[in-house]
């Protein structure tokens, strides 16, 4: 899938989605939730990890 | 939104110089601005003029109303950090060149130096703001 069916799929622009993997860019629990129905996958967790450094 | 759709306003990329808005976008603001300058430009009597100006404040708020709908998550974020930037830059800078003018020639006959420094200290402020914005998330 690339990042422009992506951001057309979870309805957001490239930017974001560029953003997201990069690591720039906290998503909203709605979007992340989004994200990972999009890409297929079964748990936020299987997308997305929490860096402990950013938990404090 | 009354007339303007979500869609018509929506940027296929994002990023600070994309500009690839549907031409539906497109149209509706230079209706939008065709509007005031039509009214500006035809009459001068009062009535008209109102007339023209509540025409234009319908149409530019309902396009405000549509862009701010079609943005995603992380533009509408970028967007209040940019406005909350602008308009304390512009608060501050009227405030100062108040005082300036004030202690000089007075207020009311430079209104429009005041005006024009404003917009144009916001204008610059929303331009950086939404540059380092982009560079950073």
């Amino acid at each position: 899938m690339t990042q422009e069916e992506l951001a057309e799929a979870v309805d957001v622009t490239r930017q974001t989605i560029i953003a997201l993997e990069q690591g720039r860019y906290n998503p909203s629990l709605i979007l992340a939730y989004r994200v990972t129905k999009a890409l297929m996958r079964r748990y936020i967790e299987d997308v997305f990890v929490l860096d402990e450094i950013e938990m404090g | 939104m009354v007339i303007a759709k979500a869609e018509w306003f929506k940027r296929k990329n994002g990023g600070f110089f994309s500009h690839k808005m549907p031409w539906q976008g497109i149209v509706y603001l230079i209706i939008t601005v065709s509007v005031l300058l039509t009214g500006i430009l035809i009459s001068q009597d009062l009535i008209p003029n109102l007339i023209v100006i509540a025409a234009f404040l319908f149409l530019f708020t309902d396009a405000m109303n549509a862009s701010l709908k079609s943005m995603d998550e992380r533009e509408k974020q970028h967007y209040s950090i940019v406005m909350t930037n602008t308009a304390w830059g512009m608060i501050i800078t009227m405030i100062i060149i108040s005082i300036v003018l004030s202690n000089f020639n007075g207020i009311k006959a430079n209104l429009s130096v005041l005006f024009i420094i404003t917009a144009i200290v916001g204008g610059v402020i929303s331009l950086v703001t939404r540059h380092k914005l982009e560079r950073e998330s």
